[in-house]
C-alpha cells in the first residue's frame, strides 16, 4: 500500500497534466463558468477544472457540488490534516490523481506539510487513514471493532464528519476519474464556498404512495440480447440469500447511536432535507451530527434533478432515459457489487 | 428501498430484484443493460472506466444523457459508504415518502 501511494503521489502537482476525457463537455475558462452558475456569487474566484467541466450541462447541480466539495475540505469538526488524510486515503483508493491533487494542496496550504509518510503516521492518524481506505474499497468489509474504536479515539461528530467524508470522496473521484479533468499545475484552487442562488425542490403536497412506473419492465429493442453479468461474484448469491441478510440487517444493532428526532432538530435548517424524512435512520446519524453537509448532499442531488429537467440538446428521444426505474436498478447494482445491504 | 421509492408494489419489487440477481437482464432495453453494467464497473473498478464505455452509453443516451447516467451512478457511493460504515438497521417501510415538513 505505500509503495502504491508514494509512486502515485508523484503525478500530482508540477507534473504533465493528462488530457480531459474526449467525451467530456468543453472545459469553459473561469469568467464563462461562472456565468452558468445560479446567482454566480462568487464571480472571479478560481473554479476546479471539474466545476468548469460540469458548468455547462449541470450547473445547478455544479454549484451544489461545489458547496459539498468546500464544505468537506473546510469541516471544522476535523483538523486540516485530517481531513486531507482522508482524502488522499480515499483517492488512493480510487487511483484518483485529481482527487490525491486535492488533498495535497488541502494538506500544503491548511498545514504546510508535504505528502505524508504513511509508514510513520501516529496510531492515533493511522486508524483513520486505514478507515477511510477501506471503507473507500471494501465498505462492506469494514469492522464493529474498526469503529468502535474511532469512537473511544474521536466524538461522534468527528466519525461522523470522517464518514462524510469519505463518502463524497467516494462519489468525487468517480466523476474525476470518468470526467478526467486537467490538474491545475498551481494546484487545485481553494474550497468555493459562497452562497449559490439555488433553491430546494419544495416537498409535494401529496403524502400517498408514489405512482408507480409507467411500465415495470420495458422489452429491448433487441428481444434476446442479455448485457447482465455472468460472472460467480454476482450470480453465486440467490435472491433467497440475499433476502436472509436484509432480514438480518434489520434485526442488527447499528455501530453508532441513532440520535432522535428532538436532538437532531434544534441543528437543523428551517427547510433542512431531514425534515421530510424523520425516520430514516442515517439520516438522523447524519443530520444529528453534521447538518450541514448532509443538506449540501441532498442539495446535490436535487439540482441534479433540476439540470435534467430542463431541456437537454443532442439527448436522443428514443434512447433510454434516466427514468426513476433506471435510478433505482442503478443503485440495486451497485449494492449489490459492493455487498451493501442498503 | 429504491424500487419502492420508485414506485413498485412488493410483488413487483421480488420480481424486478430476481431478474436483476440472476444476471440475465436481456428483457430490459439495451440502454438501460449498458447502464446497469456500467454502474457495476464504476462501482468495483472506477479507475478502469474506459473511452469505449463511455461511447456505448453515448450511443444510448446522448451526451448530456451520458453524463447524467456517470453522475447519477458516482452518486451511489456517498450512500453505500454511509450505510455500510454505521450498519444501521433497515427500516421496513419506504421512510422515504415525503412526509409534511415538520415545523422547526
Amino acid at each position: 500500500m505505500n509503495l502504491l501511494l508514494t509512486g502515485v503521489l508523484m503525478v500530482t502537482i508540477g507534473q504533465p497534466r493528462p488530457p480531459a476525457q474526449p467525451l467530456a463537455p468543453p472545459l469553459l475558462d473561469n469568467a464563462a463558468a461562472w456565468a452558468l452558475l445560479p446567482g454566480a456569487p462568487g464571480k472571479g474566484k478560481p473554479l476546479p477544472a471539474w466545476a468548469r467541466l460540469l458548468a455547462g450541462p449541470m450547473p445547478h447541480a455544479t454549484a451544489a457540488m461545489l458547496r459539498l466539495d468546500g464544505l468537506t475540505r473546510t469541516a471544522p469538526s476535523l483538523h486540516p490534516r485530517l481531513r486531507a488524510l482522508i482524502r488522499l486515503a480515499v483517492a488512493d483508493a480510487n487511483h484518483s490523481d485529481y482527487g490525491r491533487a486535492i488533498a495535497l494542496t488541502d494538506l500544503r496550504e491548511d498545514t504546510g506539510a508535504g505528502a505524508p509518510d504513511i509508514a510513520t503516521l501516529p496510531p492515533q492518524e493511522k486508524l483513520v487513514w486505514d478507515f477511510a481506505r477501506q471503507l473507500a474499497l471494501e465498505a462492506s468489509r469494514t469492522t464493529d471493532a474498526q469503529v468502535k474504536e474511532l469512537l473511544a479515539t474521536y466524538s461522534e461528530s468527528q466519525v461522523v464528519a470522517m464518514v462524510l467524508l469519505v463518502a463524497h470522496g467516494s462519489f468525487q473521484d468517480r466523476l474525476l476519474l470518468t470526467l478526467r479533468p486537467p490538474i491545475e499545475s498551481e494546484g487545485v484552487p481553494a474550497p468555493v464556498l459562497v452562497a449559490f442562488g439555488i433553491k430546494r425542490t419544495q416537498p409535494t403536497k401529496s403524502t400517498g404512495p408514489p405512482k408507480p412506473p409507467a411500465a415495470v419492465t420495458k422489452p429491448g429493442k433487441e428481444p434476446g440480447k442479455n448485457l447482465g453479468p455472468d460472472d460467480p461474484a454476482w450470480t453465486g448469491q440467490s435472491l433467497a440469500q440475499l433476502q436472509e441478510s436484509l432480514e438480518n440487517q434489520r434485526k442488527r444493532v447499528a455501530r453508532i447511536r441513532i440520535p432522535g428526532w428532538k436532538e437532531v432538530q434544534p441543528h437543523l435548517e428551517i427547510d433542512s432535507w431531514v425534515r421530510r424524512w424523520p425516520k430514516v435512520g442515517w439520516g438522523l446519524v447524519a443530520f444529528g451530527h453534521q447538518a450541514e453537509i448532509a443538506d449540501a448532499w441532498f442539495d446535490c442531488v436535487d439540482q441534479f434533478r433540476v439540470d435534467g429537467r430542463r431541456k437537454r440538446e443532442g439527448a436522443k428521444p428514443e434512447g433510454a432515459r434516466l427514468d426513476p426505474m433506471l435510478s433505482a436498478d442503478m443503485f440495486w447494482v451497485v449494492t449489490r457489487s459492493l455487498n451493501c445491504f442498503y | 428501498m429504491g424500487l419502492a421509492v420508485a414506485g413498485l408494489k412488493e410483488n413487483e419489487i421480488f420480481d424486478r430484484e430476481k431478474m436483476l440477481a440472476s444476471g440475465n437482464w436481456s428483457s430490459l432495453p439495451v440502454g438501460h443493460q449498458m447502464a446497469l453494467r456500467f454502474a457495476r464497473k464504476q462501482a468495483l473498478e472506477p479507475w478502469k472506466v474506459s473511452q469505449a464505455d463511455l461511447e456505448g452509453l453515448e450511443k444510448e443516451f446522448g451526451r448530456e444523457g451520458m453524463w447524467q447516467v456517470v453522475w447519477w451512478s458516482g452518486r451511489c457511493h456517498f450512500m453505500t459508504r454511509v450505510a455500510d460504515a454505521f450498519q444501521l438497521p433497515l427500516e421496513k417501510d419506504n421512510v422515504f415518502q415525503d412526509e409534511p415538513a415538520k415545523k422547526p
